[in-house]
């Protein structure tokens, strides 16, 4: 079994040895839940009840346990499968990398507990290869229902204490942003009615295009934006800048002419469109997997 | 126009020029240099992984050297690879040092299958697995590793930021060559 794994792990090291297609990682699809059945072999009831335990599971801890059987691996081996469909839904938290993946190829006859970097203390590989061991018996008797509810259940178990999801924190969270997302609104409409009133006072409307050149290329230069997009910003930048003071300009010598004082240029009233999010899975949390876990094969 | 205006101009174009040459070398220098660093990270993570691998050998041959006395040659080859990886210096040595230690674990391993007792013993279980588990993190890391290397690669040699590199003396990195002999598939039975 050792050595198998030995094999499956050169795969994924020679993915970059431009070695013929071997190792060919097909997806098998986006993510419909925190169980996703693509061979078909759980029952009804065992997915929904899973399912929900898994999202309680979430809720609760944030951990994102995923639950994958497909037909085949399509030639490809369990272990660099599992790496790359890891890697490619993100499962788990990002930051905490709390992920499990648990996934089963029916074909192949082969099942592996893929662990983000994040639970590798709570789930150690050893631990899962025993969780492995205790659903083989299972697999053998094509029970994938008991099979796949205990692993899960073992999973769960092993994982509980490691992370709590944070509660009122988040809201904290959201208030901070908030005040300060004000605070530069704020700030910005006064710096920006104060340059209108420089630029106004010139009938020109060059020094508006030049201000913007100036920090699109300061801005690209400091934050070292790819050249194009650098390029880009500074154009729009300049571009804004002209229309600008334009505007501002062509306002003022209007008003002077007509003797009248300028308008207040207050910030546009921005609509807020909130999107959204209706039933249906949202997806997972972007969290990543070092490579650990145990496969096995029945 | 007389002379005096035009020359002002394009003295003020050529410092426009300087400029821009100037914010776009800084920006190329910042980007290499943040590339360069994650090739480091990564190569990092693999050396960690390596020494993972180092931390777990001794419980191993602790655990099943009672049963395998009589294999002695084994436990010398291994306890030399293993010194020579803490005697390796630079990240080229260390690699160097990673595949002997590697070789000397799975002479020690073909040797294991002989002794069919082991299998049942419930610490020689778990030690596999983490063995198993950590040629799997290595693998893993060094697919990362080499990835960091390639985008680096690409980011010196593409035109025009290649002068820049030069300039600065940042040379392309090397990648993970797989071993001679690796993709020769090993003859092991693996009838359990």
């Amino acid at each position: 079994m050792y050595r198998r794994a030995l094999l499956g792990a050169l795969c994924i090291a020679m993915q970059f040895a431009w070695v013929t297609p071997v190792c060919a990682y097909e997806s098998p699809g986006t993510p419909t839940g925190l169980v996703n059945d693509f061979a078909g072999v759980l029952s009804d009831e065992v997915r929904t009840s899973l399912e929900s335990e898994l999202a309680a599971f979430t809720a609760s801890t944030t951990s994102e346990v995923a639950v994958v059987t497909v037909q085949n691996l399509n030639g490809d081996y369990i272990e660099h499968f599992a790496e790359q469909l890891f890697q490619e839904w993100g499962i788990g938290q990002e930051k905490e990398d709390n992920g499990v993946l648990l996934l089963l190829s029916i074909e192949d006859r082969s099942l592996r507990i893929e662990v983000g970097y994040g639970l590798e203390g709570a789930l150690p590989d050893s631990i899962a290869d025993s969780i492995i061991r205790d659903m083989v018996p299972m697999l053998k008797a094509e029970r994938y229902d008991d099979a796949v509810m205990n692993g899960t259940h073992d999973i769960i178990n092993a994982t509980r204490g490691e992370y709590s999801a944070p509660g009122n924190g988040a809201a904290l969270l959201f208030d901070e942003y908030f005040n300060l997302g004000i605070t530069v609104l704020i700030f910005a409409s006064f710096v920006l009615q104060w340059v209108g009133a420089i630029l106004a006072r010139s009938k020109s409307w060059w020094a508006g295009g030049m201000l913007g050149l100036f920090i699109g290329a300061v801005a690209s230069s400091s934050f070292t934006l790819w050249l194009v997009g650098g390029l880009l910003l500074t154009a729009g930048l300049t571009l804004f800048g002209l229309f600008f003071d334009y505007v501002v300009s062509s306002t003022y010598t209007h008003a002077k002419r007509t003797n009248v004082d300028p308008p207040w240029w207050a910030g546009g009233a921005g609509n807020y469109s909130g999107s959204s999010s209706g039933g249906g899975f949202g997806g997972f949390g972007g969290g990543s997997s070092g490579g650990g876990g145990a496969s096995g094969s029945w | 126009m007389n002379t005096s205006t035009r020359g002002a101009a394009s003295l003020w174009i050529l410092i426009g020029i300087a400029v821009l040459a100037a914010l776009y070398i800084g920006g190329t220098y910042n980007s290499l240099v943040k590339g360069n660093e994650s090739v480091d990270t990564q190569w990092a993570q693999v050396e960690s992984q390596y020494q993972r691998r180092f931390d777990l050998i001794p419980n191993l041959v602790e655990s099943v050297k009672g049963v395998m006395e009589q294999e002695q040659e084994v436990f010398t080859a291994l306890a030399d690879a293993r010194t020579r990886y803490s005697g390796a210096g630079t990240p080229d040595e260390k690699a160097v040092a990673a595949t002997g230690l590697d070789s000397a674990l799975s002479r020690l391993l073909v040797i294991m299958e002989n002794y069919p007792q082991l299998r049942s013993v419930e610490v020689v279980q778990g030690l596999m697995a983490e063995l198993a588990g950590s040629e799997n993190r290595i693998a893993t890391e060094r697919q990362r590793y080499n990835e960091a290397v390639r985008d680096f690669n690409v980011s010196v040699k593409v035109f025009p930021r290649s002068f820049v590199a030069g300039l600065f003396g940042f040379a392309p990195r090397t990648m993970f060559e797989a071993v001679e002999g690796a993709s020769v598939v090993p003859q092991v039975d693996l009838t359990n």
